[in-house]
């Protein structure tokens, strides 16, 4: 037996039997006991007292259990005690710390009588200490898993309810009640469908309603729908709604789940948009390719020469469509323009075709229009005009012009320094497009004129066709 | 050809698809009226001219050609529709019209044409 104190007397061979047993039983309880004096000094102490905090019998018998307490429970644990003491109080239980000989803290559910003498007297208190640390242990972990999932719950981009079977809100985390401008209270206990999220139409909470209805009997159900955020703007949200079942199986709740996908939409819209935007022009192209091989059919008198215009005329338009590729598909710098058609055709140097204007942006539209045109003048330039000689030179300027009769831009073609000019006795398709092309569509105009030191075109466009 | 001539409007925004549309319908008997390029210039022409068919291109630079499909309705032209655009992009009202894809088939185009005269 471990350093025990007990009254001489006691110890003594004049001990009963009856007291053994009960000193035994007072050892080898499972809990720990004590006798502890009107002052608090430990008094008697059983095994497990000693392990529960870390002394040896005799250390503690030299210690109250003031000194063992901590601050914060000792003024509670004092004023029960001198209850009990003056009898006020039969006993008491307090859950408090101790600390352990090492430092630490340990929690014990303690539970303190008095033993008083046949007369009444108090002899001293009886204190039985439950050591439960684990299990505050236990409830701490567990508070800070709630919170932790709380936190969880409150951070993540999804809208997150829990609702009863019957569809009241019981939970709402707090980016759901933000994104609305909601309180909590406005909600909790309100069914989900009669809520401001849900308020933009009948359908909307005609939907939520059956696929709550639905969950409560076990379905789970994810859909897209409206919701009504801040100041009545709408929102697109995937929706989710998952059941949760007991043990038995039976549905006690339900999670409601939602997700902001309207940009994504959005997203989805703008490229339908864009693919059949796309498709159409594809199939305007081909049509537009179709054609231009007719024409060219038709003007040239053999395969050799429709190989030749032809391709030509296919790389222009190829060259028109990489240009609004390279833009934005809206618009085309008109020297950009100039310089991919016309550059092709015009010697290394480089300074035989000259630019003068002002920066000036084309619509699409028109950009691949008056392209076709600019490769038509290029190709006659080439082959009989500026471009055929070394001496040639073209000059193609554009200016904005804004009077009474509208605002538009002027563009001048201008050849100098080539081969005498003999105007053609037939308009071929080349001169047709040139002539005719900007004016039907456009309500632009053009005029060739056949000089016989050059050829020179004039363009009016529309000013809705620059940008 | 032993048919009388028949004319018939050009809509096409297109310069070079509507030169060609003209060509090609002027070689197989028709005679052409336009081309067109807008809804306006459309409608005008169908008010100075003896229209008997017309040939639609759905979607013009300002707008889409449906007006002028219905004027033609009203005025018992039959007419079909040109586009890079399937049926499905045809106001509700105009579901039952033929639409050709882009780019067309002449000889296609020239059986519907007489299919619709016939129809």
């Amino acid at each position: 037996m471990a350093a025990l104190a007990l009254p001489d007397n006691c110890v003594s061979t004049s001990c009963s039997d009856g007291l053994r047993a009960l000193e035994q039983t007072f050892q080898a309880a499972p809990i720990g006991i004590a006798h502890v004096g009107a002052d608090g000094t430990w008094l008697r102490v059983n095994q497990q007292v000693c392990d529960m905090l870390g002394y040896g019998a005799e250390e503690l018998m030299a210690l109250t259990f003031q000194d063992l307490t901590h601050p914060d429970d000792l003024n509670i644990d004092v004023g029960l005690a001198n209850q009990v003491l003056l009898g006020d109080l039969e006993r008491y239980r307090l859950e408090k710390r101790y600390f352990h000989k090492d430092g630490h803290i340990v929690w014990a559910n303690l539970t303190v009588a008095a033993v008083r003498d046949a007369r009444g007297r108090f002899a001293h208190f009886i204190s039985v200490l439950e050591d439960i640390s684990e299990v505050r242990q236990a409830h701490i972990a567990l508070a800070e898993t709630e919170e932790r999932l709380r936190r969880v719950l409150n951070s993540v981009v999804a809208y997150i309810a829990v609702l009863s079977t019957d569809g009241a809100i019981l939970l709402v985390n707090d980016p759901a009640l933000t994104v609305a401008g909601l309180s909590r209270e406005e909600v909790l206990g309100e069914p989900l469908w009669e809520t401001y999220w849900f308020g933009q139409s009948e359908e909307n909470k005609a939907l939520v309603k059956d696929a709550v209805t639905r969950a409560s009997l076990g379905k789970r159900s994810r859909f897209d729908v409206n919701v009504k955020v801040k100041d009545g703007a709408a929102r697109v949200i995937d929706f989710k709604l998952v059941p949760n079942h007991d043990e038995a199986g039976n549905v006690y709740e339900i999670i409601a789940s939602g997700v902001d996908v309207t940009e994504r939409k959005r997203g989805e819209e703008h490229r339908e948009l864009l693919l059949r935007e796309l498709s159409h022009r594809v199939k305007n192209t081909l049509a537009t390719v179709q054609a231009m091989a007719n024409h060219t059919m038709r003007n040239t008198g053999d395969f050799a020469r429709f190989q030749a215009a032809y391709k030509g005329r296919l790389s222009a338009i190829a060259r028109c469509h990489d240009l609004l590729v390279a833009t934005d598909h809206v618009s085309v710098d008109i020297s950009d323009l100039v310089a991919t058609q016309v550059r092709p055709y015009a010697r290394g140097d480089g300074k035989t075709v000259v630019l003068q204007g002002e920066p000036l942006v084309l619509s699409g539209e028109t950009a691949h229009a008056f392209g076709l045109v600019l490769h038509e003048l290029a190709t006659n330039a080439a082959k009989y005009g500026a471009l055929s000689n070394q001496t040639g030179q073209v000059q193609i300027g554009w200016v904005r012009v804004c009077d009474e009769t509208g605002d538009r831009v002027e563009i001048t073609w201008t050849e100098t320094g080539g081969p005498p000019v003999t105007p053609p006795t037939q308009s071929g398709f080349g001169s047709l497009l040139i002539q005719k092309s900007l004016s039907h569509a456009m309500g632009g105009s053009a005029s060739v004129s056949y000089a016989e030191t050059g050829l020179s075109a004039s363009f009016r466009l529309p000013l809705h066709a620059a940008l | 050809m032993t048919q009388p001539p028949l004319p018939v409007l050009i809509v096409e925004d297109e310069y070079l698809i509507a030169l060609d549309l003209e060509q090609e319908l002027a070689d197989r008997g028709f005679v052409t009226v336009g081309p067109a390029a807008s809804l306006q210039e459309a409608l005008d022409l169908l008010d100075s001219h003896e229209i008997r068919l017309a040939v639609l291109d759905m979607h013009l630079q300002a707008s889409d050609s449906f007006p002028l499909a219905r004027r033609l309705s009203e005025c018992g032209v039959p007419f079909l529709f040109l586009s890079g655009n399937d049926a499905s992009a045809l106001a509700p009202d105009l579901k039952s019209a033929r639409v050709l894809p882009k780019p067309v088939d002449y000889d296609v185009l020239e059986a519907e044409l007489r299919d619709l005269l016939a129809g």
